[in-house]
């Protein structure tokens, strides 16, 4: 494990070693996993990094730089939940375009066909704790006031959404955010902004709703 | 022996932290518990104040880290309670003057002798919090029914999640049964569906409170005080009995109902 701040940011780093780095570039902290050997254990020693630097990390906005490394979606998950039980936050990931995984795209047809990659928190988002995914996002509890959720796909609450959500977050206006009461601090969907208290109707009831634009607006409905 | 080490917290300021912890102290010390308090809050210590010994500080929680002095020169033994002693901060110091790994240190020696070590925590997130959660084992959330303490709270148990502690227990600090009558103040279902933590106790605006923190005579000794009962109940929940919460006169009554009612 190394640690070196740099403050060059024209030098990507090189997942070419065998152990995983930290860089610090004037854009943000910048994680390299080398290309070759088992996952697993970058992640192990990535665990221990992180728990013996005592928060030091947390709240940090971390790119992931992977070289050629294509991750399973189960390892990106383990990563992700790996990142949020330290508080980091995933910004980007420098994995490889590969003709399988496209863009997100605008149009309905695309929408229904493309694959896209989920993320799932397994507790109650609190003040403070913030998740921001490329694909979209699971949570089985609360998301509470002062907590964010940031989706470039849809956004599933299953408790209450009392915090900020955005889905959508690279411009898709046809996702859609679900939780059982909708009560946020503010909503967002691509380039639509709604303010918790105002267009959007304050309830204490637990029933199942969806938020989705339309005509330029965020609106709430009974989901059914 | 071995002590179980609860930090008392709460993020933001002001919402009776140092009271509770010398409530709490107080009341396990009375049912016969070996009980240290540890004020975490160096540079504006204030338990010792609340409790009524600042008088006799000579060494303080520096001294004990820097081994200017041995751990038990530097307790201070409460002469109306027999097993309460004050493990006071130091008033000239900065918070980072202790590092997180000698408050573990210093939690593992006073487990030897102590069935409760309370630990109370300055207000906010930084070093000083880091320091105060290091050694504990156990959490008690301070907060008073208004949303940004409640926020605060939040935060915090979201924080104390990265140490370790996942099951944080919830004090309701300063309630109004006059005002959350009225619709005009967060009821304990209203912080409890944000927080979503154990409730250890819910203690009422009382008067009496400033009065005996001012006195250094924690009102957990006052049979007549009602915020006193309160703690006493904490204390007994503490102990694992099962209490059931006081009555805060919280029953609306048919009409408010009605009109509450019609103003959703």
């Amino acid at each position: 494990m190394a640690f070196s701040d740099n403050g060059d940011a024209l030098q990507t780093g090189s997942p070419s070693g065998n152990t995983i780095v930290f860089k610090g570039y004037r854009s943000g902290l910048t994680l390299i996993i080398p290309e070759t050997g088992p996952f697993e254990n970058y992640l192990q020693e990535l665990r221990d990094h992180l728990k013996n630097s005592h928060n030091f990390f947390n709240g940090a906005k971390i790119n992931l730089e992977l070289g050629n490394r294509q991750l399973e979606t189960e390892e990106k998950a383990a990563l992700i939940r790996l990142f949020q039980e330290n508080g980091l936050v995933l910004r980007s990931t420098g994995e490889s375009a590969s003709p399988v995984k496209r863009p997100f795209s605008r149009g309905k047809a695309a929408r229904d066909e493309r694959v896209v990659q989920t993320v799932t928190v397994q507790k109650t988002l609190r003040s403070g704790q913030r998740i921001e995914f490329d694909g979209n996002v699971l949570v089985w509890g609360d998301v509470n006031p002062g907590a964010e959720v940031m989706a470039s796909g849809d956004i599933i609450v299953m408790g209450k959404l009392l915090g900020t959500a955005h889905a959508g977050m690279q411009g898709d206006r046809n996702v859609r955010i679900f939780a059982f009461q909708i009560n946020p601090v503010q909503l967002r969907i691509a380039d639509v902004i709604a303010r918790g208290g105002e267009k959007l109707k304050r309830t204490k009831d637990f029933r199942p709703e969806i938020a989705k634009v339309k005509d330029d607006q965020i609106i709430v409905e009974k989901f059914s | 022996m071995s002590g179980k080490v609860i930090v008392i917290t709460s993020g933001k300021g002001g919402v009776g932290k140092t009271t509770t912890c010398a409530n709490i102290g107080t009341g396990l010390a009375i049912r016969g518990k070996k009980t240290v308090l540890i004020d975490a809050d160096i540079g504006l210590r204030n338990l010792d104040v609340v409790m009524g010994l600042e008088n006799r500080i000579v060494f303080d929680l520096i001294d004990v880290v820097e081994k200017n002095c041995k751990l038990r020169q530097a307790l201070i033994k409460d002469r109306r309670f027999d097993n309460l002693y004050l493990l006071p901060a130091a008033q000239t110091k900065e918070k980072d003057a202790v590092k997180p790994e000698q408050m573990v240190e210093l939690c593992e020696e006073l487990k030897l002798d102590f069935d409760y070590i309370l630990i109370d925590c300055p207000a906010g997130i930084e070093h000083g919090f880091k320091n105060a959660v290091a050694g504990a084992d156990d959490a008690i959330i301070v907060t008073t029914p208004d949303v940004s303490a409640v926020r605060d709270a939040d935060r915090i148990i979201g924080l104390l999640q990265t140490y370790e502690i996942t099951d944080p227990k919830l004090v309701i600090n300063r309630v109004r049964p006059d005002m959350v009558r009225r619709g005009d103040m967060m009821d304990v279902n209203d912080v409890n569906d944000i927080l979503a933590i154990t409730l250890l106790g819910v203690v009422p605006d009382d008067q009496s409170i400033i009065v005996s923190t001012n006195r250094g005579e924690p009102a957990v000794s006052d049979p007549s005080s009602r915020a006193g009962q309160a703690y006493r109940n904490i204390v007994a929940r503490i102990e694992g009995e099962k209490v059931p919460f006081m009555s805060l006169d919280f029953d609306l009554g048919f009409f408010e109902r009605i009109k509450r009612f019609l103003k959703k």
